[in-house]
């Protein structure tokens, strides 16, 4: 069979076409993302419930505690808010560049830092949304 | 024949372990969970071209169990299983449907492999948030599917040449 017919592994017509459209999908998404609005308020959630609203003009340590012992600790100064400790395992959500200011408008998560781990979110919100 | 292809199989399994252990060795993107290389799917690849869908069941459902016992932990295993499911299902439907290489199917797996991860963490933290990882997810997902299926595809030509009787 493999004979006859082009061997499985030389790339096909077909499968530039779905490559194309995953990448128009990508494509598509990421313009999406970017073109959120870049405010100056976060919000926090745990889970999917807001947690705590705040302004990045407003330096302040805001703690997310929860009842079973997660914890994260959100650093906001020089209107950028980031996460600066996490007591889950993987650390990503210390890794991913600060919310707000000039920084944010290329981020690969677009207007949110997230620890999944701890089901923290954090979201850049303009004023008044 | 049997020893042979369970001699084979524990192989399998060995070599899905180590590439991903490996993986964790290499992380691409500091703070981008899911953004990885992939190599695991080296192994369920050629497992599919090579053997059956059943083994490569069997196979996926022990890398994830083992990789996530071993190395990413418990946390980690709800991911893995959703995105391994999803990923395997694509592959095994567009490896039916004619026209499509090894690399297509590979990067049908990795995109669904992703697509699964984020569909538990969309339960986890809101679609929202989800679907702001989409893109850099599925783009990643693109890139090392096309390569891994790159890969796998030499490693079964070259399987072939060795081996005429797999030629049918």
């Amino acid at each position: 069979m493999q004979n006859r017919k082009a061997p499985f592994w030389r790339v096909t017509k077909r499968d530039l076409l779905l490559l194309g459209g995953f990448l128009l999908i990508a494509g598509l998404g990421a313009a999406y993302v970017f073109s959120q609005s870049h405010g100056d308020r976060i919000r926090i959630y745990v889970g999917s419930a807001l947690y705590q609203e705040a302004d990045l003009s407003e330096d302040q340590v805001i703690l997310i505690q929860q009842e079973d012992g997660k914890e994260n600790r959100l650093v906001i100064a020089n209107g950028q808010a980031y996460m600066e400790s996490a007591n889950c395992p993987n650390r990503d959500c210390i890794a991913q560049t600060p919310l707000g200011g000039e920084d944010s408008q290329l981020r690969a998560l677009g207007n949110w830092i997230i620890c999944l781990p701890n089901q923290v979110s954090v979201e850049l919100v303009a004023e008044g949304e | 024949m049997k020893a042979k292809q369970a001699a084979h199989f524990g192989l399998l399994t060995a070599t899905a372990l180590i590439l991903g252990y490996l993986e964790q060795l290499v992380p691409i993107a500091p703070g981008l969970p899911g953004v990885k290389l992939g190599l695991g799917n080296l192994v369920l690849l050629y497992s599919l071209y090579a053997y059956n869908i059943r083994q490569t069941v069997v196979l996926m459902v022990l890398k994830v169990l083992l990789c996530s016992l071993l190395f990413s932990g418990p946390v980690a295993l709800l991911y893995s299983l959703a995105g391994g499911i999803l990923s395997l299902m694509a592959m095994v439907l567009l490896k039916r449907i004619s026209g499509f290489s090894i690399i297509g199917v590979s990067a049908v797996g990795a995109v669904f492999h992703n697509l699964g991860q984020l569909g538990v963490a969309a339960l986890i933290v809101g679609p929202l948030a989800a679907l702001s990882y989409l893109p850099i997810l599925m783009l990643s997902a693109i890139i090392t599917g096309v390569l891994t299926g790159f890969i796998a595809g030499s490693v079964l030509k070259a399987r072939n040449l060795f081996e005429p009787s797999n030629r049918k």
